[in-house]
């Protein structure tokens, strides 16, 4: 029990800074470049920003690699089994999500208001979106990616640093050459069996989609990261 | 049973056997010296038990407690040479932390001991010297209650002022708290006057596991000219030679027989190094 909260205590401790640190550069990038635009090239129309919520992503991502490769080794290197390091960095990373997901929707959602930025929600379902359905869609959309980026950095230790590069190469081929070339194949019947597939995942209105259907993807991949970080990094050793 | 057990241990790095079948039980309430060359295993072994890397045969407990388990992970404590602390820490918040984790952590003490090393603990681990990051490595464990300290080469990079106030500190921690420590090192003559028993580990195998003391007893080197000392040994334990111009030395285990007055033989004490040289010199030659 002392270890589970230490290490709950030690993730959080050592993490939010850095959470405060980059919402501060964040919304002070887009307020001087608001003023630039507003005020010094009087800009009066449009709106200067929109998804915001991919930084968001970004820093998750970082933080899911980090949570990898320095709190593990400093929470093993305190006698921390590796199931409490998973619950810790679990924790960690659904706190993240839920209070940056929190900011976001509340702030990009005035923002929008006020016709400065677009929430990506809007952009895919309308200024109806409810917010605490935004809430909850980025919520779980930023739980996927944190834990993704924790299972790949888990993934890329596992099988060393060579393979790891290696992997990458070919997932990076197969996504800006395979992947292009495959669905230019396609017949045009294909290719737009593909795109309403997609568009009914994200479950977009227009195409059909069911409005739970993201709610439900976001959470199957969630879980799907979490059981292979947490396969994984039961049988990670500490090098 | 409050005792470190392994049993059959085995572990494979690719085609390289690191540790190899390897049983041992280390009691509780002992100084150990695992000692080993280069490559024997030692760290290996202190990896698995420290639940850092996984065996890939056999079993290993701490006073009953499956290594991995959260009661074995809170039995013992491990300094390993290999760095683990978030660089970006101060040194006091690394004790911070050790005192979260850690209910046997004393904050007070790890202070007290940082000052006697002149440890700045206001300064960032990634800031530290090697030898200033041993020396907060081993400050963290100096200030730790804990049934088994394990350490894998304490020493690295610390001056000899330094390594004289870790052992000295070591034996004032065991004296009054007791408990279980391990030491792994090469510097072997330096910590033998500390240890109560050793394990000397080649090629991933236990080559023995004794009493300290019965070592130093039992080890006797005899010179002389070469027929007289293997006229003398035959029979003996014999576990290395050296020739010095005419003169052949023995080094030998076990009882020494009374030699007749006016014999050539000379008989002196056997360092602990000189005991692991030529056993793991033996060992060389054999496998």
């Amino acid at each position: 029990m002392k270890k589970r909260n230490a290490a709950i205590l030690y993730e959080f401790r050592v993490s939010f800074p850095y959470l405060l640190l980059f919402y501060a550069i964040q919304y002070g990038v887009v307020a001087a470049l608001w003023l630039l635009a507003r005020g010094v090239m009087g800009l009066s129309e449009g709106r200067l920003f929109g998804t915001l919520e991919l930084c968001s992503m970004i820093f998750l991502a970082v933080a899911g690699a980090q949570g990898f490769t320095e709190d593990f080794k400093m929470l093993m290197q305190n006698g921390v089994p590796r199931g409490t390091i998973f619950l810790a960095n679990l924790a960690l990373f659904a706190s993240f999500s839920a209070v940056m997901a929190l900011i976001d929707t509340v702030v990009l959602r005035a923002l929008g208001q006020n016709s400065v930025a677009e929430p990506l929600t809007w952009a895919l379902y309308g200024r109806e979106f409810p917010s605490a359905a935004n809430w909850l869609w980025l919520f779980l959309l930023y739980c996927s990616v944190s834990m993704s980026f924790y299972a790949a950095t888990l993934a890329c230790h596992k099988i060393g640093r060579v393979w790891s590069f290696c992997a990458g190469g070919v997932l990076l081929a197969l996504l800006l050459i395979g992947l292009p070339v495959t669905v230019g194949m396609l017949p045009a019947e294909g290719r737009e069996r593909l795109a309403l597939f997609f568009l009914r995942l994200f479950g977009i209105p227009a195409a059909g989609g069911s409005p739970l259907a993201p709610f439900a993807l976001f959470l199957g991949l969630s879980l799907l990261w979490s059981a292979c970080a947490f396969g994984l990094l039961r049988r990670t050793e500490l090098r | 049973m409050e005792a470190i057990e392994l049993k059959n241990v085995t572990k494979r790095y690719g085609g390289v056997t690191a540790l190899d079948g390897v049983s041992l039980t280390l009691e509780a309430g002992k100084i150990y010296g695992l000692l080993g060359r280069n490559g024997a295993g030692k760290s290996t072994l202190l990896g698995v038990l420290s639940n850092r890397i996984f065996a890939d045969g056999g079993t290993a407990f701490i006073n009953g407690n499956p290594v991995g388990s959260s009661a074995a992970q809170d039995l013992l404590f491990c300094v390993g040479e290999a760095n683990y602390y978030r660089p970006a820490c101060r040194v006091k918040d690394l004790f911070f932390w050790a005192g979260k984790f850690y209910a046997g952590f004393d904050e007070t003490l790890a202070e007290e001991i940082a000052g006697k090393f002149r440890l700045d603990v206001n300064r960032r681990f990634k800031s530290l010297s090697t030898g200033y990051r041993s020396i907060c490595k081993l400050t963290l464990a100096l200030a730790l209650r804990i049934p088994y300290l394990v350490f894998d080469e304490p020493v690295l990079g610390l001056d000899a002022n330094s390594r004289e106030l870790f052992y000295t500190l070591l034996l004032g921690s065991y004296a009054k708290n007791g408990g279980t420590v391990v030491l792994a090192t090469h510097l072997i003559e330096e910590v033998a006057s500390l240890l109560e028993e050793v394990v000397l580990i080649d090629h991933g195998k236990i080559l023995l596991q004794r009493s300290a003391e019965s070592l130093r007893e039992s080890g006797y080197c005899v010179a002389g000219p070469e027929q007289e000392v293997d006229r003398y040994c035959a029979g003996k334990h014999v576990v290395g030679e050296d020739r010095l111009g005419g003169l052949k030395l023995a080094y030998c285990l076990g009882g020494r027989e009374p030699v007749p007055a006016g014999s050539p033989l000379q008989f002196s004490q056997m360092s602990l190094q000189k005991l692991f040289v030529k056993l793991t010199e033996r060992e060389a030659e054999n496998g």
